[in-house]
């Protein structure tokens, strides 16, 4: 499902690359940026509430399918693919996708929790079962 | 049995990645707690927190340590070309410049970013967005176009 992500991910790329070239916004690095997280990000999102989970441990930041998302910054900023990704980050601005699809999977349980479907929560109630067994 | 088959399954239960990924958190074990008994999280208070792990934490000191930007080093385009250095900003000493130039910025891996991402502020700039901005220089007699190189590099006067 991440590889599902990954796709869209970049076709969502493309397009923003494809925008910034027609409209001459080559020049304007910060609108190429604000155009992928508005455009692109939101795509990588997809079903990341299920497959994202893998990500999520302090420490993984930077190991996650969506690495292409490092990749692209290092191109608009145009320094080498061996600058420190913390420090691309930093100085473009935006945070590591964990924080973003983290905060979707909260999302995602307090919608569980609070949902009118008695399934979705014996759902929940069970794999929350399942965790205290384990 | 039922129990049992639950129970080897339940490192890769969906909870059980959820509530070992809250670890490091500073309210790590309300959020356990609220997790297990299946109660809503206050995502404020989370997502706090979540940026107050070793995300950003940990990026923060690396850049200190560098003392600047790494990005830096690379070679900056200015006025749509490579800067043949590749260091510009070693070339800004601040004793060689006179009193009128201003200073070379402090935090120089903002400051470096700015202008790598063009969220700068120089007139040349607003000019294209504002009417009553004029896009000459305001460092030089001259009426020349303001441009990047100039601004970065005052005493230079390097043209490319």
């Amino acid at each position: 499902m991440a590889d599902a992500a990954l796709r869209l991910f970049t076709a969502g790329t493309f397009r923003v690359k494809k925008f910034v070239q027609e409209n001459v916004l080559t020049n304007r690095s910060h609108a190429h940026i604000w155009l992928l997280k508005t455009y692109a990000i939101p795509a990588s999102m997809y079903a990341s509430q299920i497959w994202s989970i893998l990500f999520f441990k302090q420490g993984k930041e930077m190991d996650n399918p969506v690495q292409m998302w490092l990749t692209v910054l290092k191109r608009i900023l145009v320094v080498r693919d061996n600058t420190l990704s913390w420090c691309v980050m930093r100085e473009c601005g935006p945070e590591p996708l964990q924080v973003n699809w983290f905060r979707a999977t909260m999302r995602f349980y307090n919608s569980l929790t609070q949902c009118n479907s008695t399934t979705a929560k014996q759902v929940l109630h069970a794999d929350m079962a399942t965790e205290l067994q384990g | 049995m039922l129990t049992w088959r639950l129970s080897s399954r339940a490192d890769d239960c969906w909870s059980s990645h959820i509530i070992s990924a809250m670890t490091g958190l500073i309210q790590e074990y309300m959020f356990k707690d609220k997790l297990r008994n299946c109660e809503p999280i206050d995502l404020s208070h989370f997502a706090v927190d979540l940026r107050e792990r070793d995300t950003w934490s940990f990026g923060h000191p690396t850049l200190m340590a560098a003392q600047e930007s790494t990005t830096a080093k690379f070679s900056l385009i200015t006025d749509g070309a490579h800067y043949p250095q590749k260091k510009p900003w070693l070339l800004v000493l601040p004793t060689a410049l006179p009193s009128n130039v201003p200073r070379p910025p402090t935090r120089r891996h903002c400051s470096v970013a700015r202008f790598r991402l063009r969220v700068h502020t120089l007139c040349f700039e607003t000019a294209t967005w504002n009417p009553t901005s004029f896009p000459t220089c305001d460092l030089c007699e001259a009426d020349d176009m303001s441009r990047m190189n100039s601004m970065l590099f005052p005493t230079a006067q390097t043209s490319i």
